[in-house]
C-alpha cells in the first residue's frame, strides 16, 4: 500500500503528541531554559556548534531570564505553528517547517552547551524539520525513509563504536562504567536500595558484561533494517526496551528520540505513485 | 556511548555538596534534578579544559576555514565568588530549602571491598578553576 497524505497526516499529527508530551515531562523535571537558568558553557568540538557560538547568542542568554522564556516560547510553540500551518496550506507550512528548523537549531546549539544534556537526545527535532519543509508527497517519502535510516545508523554505529574502541573487549566495562556514572550518587546515598542494587553489579562483573554484551548485541540488530523493512516493528520494541533499560540502569532519559520511532512504524508503506502525489498538490 | 574501555579504577573523584551543614542525597533527587545538581559543578570545573580547547583547536580550525572568531565568545573566566552565588539561588529552586551555607568539594575515594570509600585528600571547588 503506498504512502498517502493520510499517513503525511499520521504522522504530523504523532509528532506533535510526542513533542508536547515531551515538553510537559521536562516541565515537571525543570528542564526548559528558564528553569535552567544557565549561567556558564563549555566549548564542544562540533563545527555547527561554532557557527553559533560565533553570533555570541549563548554569551547573550546567560543570566538572561527575558531572553530564556523568550526562547523557550518560540521552540515550544514551533510545532503548533506549523500544525496549525499545515491544516490551513500545504505551501505555507512549508515556510514554516523552515524557521522551525532554525529555531531549532539555535535552541538546541544553546542549551547543549549549558549544564543540561549533550546534543545528541535532541537529534530528532534537529531533523524532523527537514521532513515537513517537504510539499511533494513523494520528498516526504524518501525524507521519511533516510531519517530511517538514519536512526538505524544511530544504534548501529553505536554498537560499532564499541568493537573499534574495544569496550566491548573488556570484562570489566560494565562494573567501570556504573561507577563512572553513578559515583556521586553512590557516595551520597550509601543506604538507598539504588546503591546496593548498583554495588551488586559493580561486583558480579560477568554478570554485568552480559547486559553490556547484550546491549550492544540490542544496538546491533538495528543492522537488519538497511537490509529488509519486515522487522521494524521488533526494532520498535528493541528501541523501546534500550531507553527503558537506560532509565533504570544508567538514569539517563534519552526520550527525545522517539520521534524516529514513527520512521518504522510507517515504513511499511512503499513510494507513492505521481499521480496521487499530483492529485494531493491540487487538492 | 560508552564505547572506550571504561577500567574500575581504584581511585574516583567525586563531587561532595553541602547545603546547610548536610550533605546532598542522590536518593533525595530524581535523575533529572540530580544532574541539575551536579552538571554545573563539571562545568565549572572544566572551564580551564573548555578555554584551551578553543585556545588550541577551535580557534586554528575557524581561522583555516577563513571564519573569524571572537574570542569572548568562547572564553569563560572563572570568577568562583559569582558563580557560588549563582549556583546558592539555584540550588534553593531544586532542594526547595534556602540555602545559608554552601560546601563543595572534590573528594578521592577509594574503591575498596565493593565501596567507595573517602579519603581526606580532597579540592575544594574554589581551587578547581583558577
Amino acid at each position: 500500500m503506498p504512502l498517502t497524505e493520510h499517513h503525511r497526516r499520521q504522522i504530523i499529527y504523532a509528532y506533535c503528541i510526542l513533542f508536547y508530551l515531551l515538553m510537559i515531562l521536562k516541565f515537571w523535571y525543570g528542564l526548559f531554559l528558564f528553569q535552567v537558568k544557565p549561567f556558564l558553557f563549555n566549548n564542544r568540538f562540533d563545527l555547527l556548534t561554532w557557527v553559533v557560538m560565533k553570533t555570541g547568542l549563548h554569551q547573550r542568554l546567560l543570566d538572561n531570564p527575558s531572553g530564556w522564556i523568550a526562547f523557550d516560547i518560540v521552540f515550544y510553540s514551533m510545532p503548533l505553528l506549523y500544525l496549525l500551518a499545515y491544516v490551513a496550506s500545504k505551501r505555507s507550512a512549508n515556510m514554516v517547517a523552515i524557521v522551525m528548523a532554525v529555531v531549532n537549531y539555535l535552541y538546541i546549539q544553546c542549551y547543549t552547551l549549558y549544564p543540561t544534556t549533550s546534543i545528541e537526545g535532541f537529534i530528532a527535532w534537529l531533523l524532523f524539520p527537514f521532513l515537513f519543509m517537504c510539499i511533494n508527497l513523494k520528498n516526504f517519502y524518501f525524507i521519511l525513509h533516510a531519517l530511517r535510516y538514519f536512526f538505524l545508523f544511530f544504534f548501529a554505529s553505536a554498537a560499532i563504536w564499541k568493537f573499534v574502541q574495544g569496550g566491548i573487549f573488556n570484562i570489566d566495562q560494565m562494573s567501570g562504567i556504573f561507577l563512572f556514572q553513578h559515583k556521586e550518587y553512590l557516595i551520597s546515598s550509601p543506604n538507598s536500595w539504588y546503591t546496593s542494587f548498583i554495588y551488586w553489579w559493580v561486583a558480579h562483573t560477568h554478570v554485568s558484561y552480559l547486559l553490556y554484551f547484550a546491549a550492544t548485541l540490542l544496538e546491533l540488530t538495528f543492522v537488519i533494517g538497511f537490509f529488509t523493512r519486515k522487522y521494524d516493528r521488533l526494532l520498535v520494541f528493541a528501541a523501546i526496551l534500550f531507553l527503558v533499560t537506560d532509565v533504570f540502569f544508567m538514569r539517563i532519559h534519552y526520550w527525545d528520540i522517539t520521534p524516529f520511532l514513527l520512521t518504522l512504524l510507517f515504513s511499511k508503506y512503499s513510494e507513492p505513485s505521481l499521480s496521487m502525489n499530483k492529485r494531493e498538490l491540487v487538492m | 556511548m560508552f564505547s572506550e574501555v571504561i577500567a574500575v579504577k581504584d581511585d574516583y573523584q567525586v563531587f561532595e555538596v553541602e547545603v546547610n551543614g548536610k550533605m546532598l542525597r542522590g536518593g533525595d533527587y530524581s535523575p533529572q534534578e540530580w544532574d541539575k545538581i551536579i552538571l554545573p559543578l563539571q562545568f565549572y570545573a572544566s572551564v580551564n579544559q573548555s578555554n584551551q580547547l578553543y585556545k588550541t583547536e577551535i580557534k586554528r580550525l575557524l581561522h583555516k576555514m577563513h571564519l573569524s572568531a571572537n574570542d569572548a565568545n568562547f572564553l569563560i573566566s572563572c570568577n568562583y565568588a559569582q558563580f557560588e552565588k549563582w549556583y546558592k539561588s539555584y540550588l534553593q529552586h531544586i532542594t526547595h530549602q534556602k540555602t545559608e551555607s554552601l560546601s563543595v568539594n572534590y573528594r578521592n575515594y577509594k574503591y575498596h571491598l565493593n565501596k567507595l570509600e573517602a579519603t581526606p585528600s580532597h579540592i575544594p571547588l574554589s581551587q578547581l578553576c583558577r
